[in-house]
């Protein structure tokens, strides 16, 4: 078996209050898989809907603040199908939110996460 | 000879927005789109199928098939679009679509007749020939 990568994507996504890290994790995995669509996948590396889950592979990395507050799994239940790993290092933004904001929610920041997500395909 | 798309396979499509606020040039923001549909995912893929080098060299063919929509379909000039594209034999199709939106206008930036935002929309697709 040789692995070979098909393509990296790249996503960006917010939680505006609440300092949710996960969320704004699961957004950028969404906005990086959501731009383009795999026909290839198909047409050159034999992927059908049986064997989608063995020969496709989604590495993900998620850079954010409060890395350890992530929750992997729920990240990576926004990816349809393969065999899904994540890695989350320190990174991202803590922007300052408003006073408003704050009153709300108790948190004084809104949260930015960048998501690149690598794909490969097992082929023969 | 080259090939026509319909002979070839299709490897990926990827699609982006751009936007001209100011000066109703349509052409702008379909590049804009153009950019912002190739600018978020790294065809990697394209190395091993038909083995693009870094200076855009390829052993087997492969084709750029943009499509923009846009509220002025004739205005748009493809060979400036297709200039965002780094490497590929490329093609351009232009219909009708996108958005249009009144505008305030400003001297100097908007055309004083018809101050509009002008939205286009991309669809790009590679296709290779295997």
């Amino acid at each position: 078996m040789v692995r070979k990568q098909v393509i990296i994507e790249i996503g960006s996504g917010t939680d505006l209050y609440g300092e949710d890290v996960t969320k704004a994790a699961q957004r950028a995995v969404k906005n990086a898989i959501s731009r383009l669509s795999l026909p290839g996948l198909v047409n050159f590396y034999g992927v059908t809907a049986d064997n989608v889950n063995e020969k496709m592979i989604v590495e993900v990395t998620i850079a954010t603040p409060y890395p350890d507050k992530v929750n992997g799994e729920e990240v990576l239940s926004m990816i349809p199908f393969g065999q899904k790993s994540i890695k989350v290092q320190e990174g991202g933004m803590l922007a300052p939110s408003t006073k408003l904001d704050y009153d709300m929610f108790g948190t004084p920041n809104l949260v930015v996460v960048n998501a690149v997500i690598n794909v490969y395909v097992e082929t023969d | 000879m080259v090939k026509k798309k319909e002979e070839m396979k299709k490897f990926v499509t990827e699609f982006g927005m751009g936007i001209d606020l100011h000066g109703q040039d349509v052409t702008k923001a379909a590049a804009r789109a153009v950019k912002e549909a190739i600018s978020w995912s790294s065809l990697t893929g394209l190395v091993d199928l038909v083995g693009l080098s870094g200076e855009g060299e390829a052993k087997r063919d492969y084709l750029i098939d943009v499509t923009i929509a846009s509220p002025y379909p004739d205005e748009v000039n493809a060979e400036e679009v297709l200039k965002v594209l780094p490497v590929g034999r490329r093609q351009l199709t232009s219909i009708k679509g996108g958005l249009k939106r009144e505008s305030l206008y400003i001297e100097g930036l908007d055309k004083p007749e018809a101050p509009e935002y002008i939205i286009a929309i991309a669809c790009v697709e590679v296709y290779v020939d295997i």
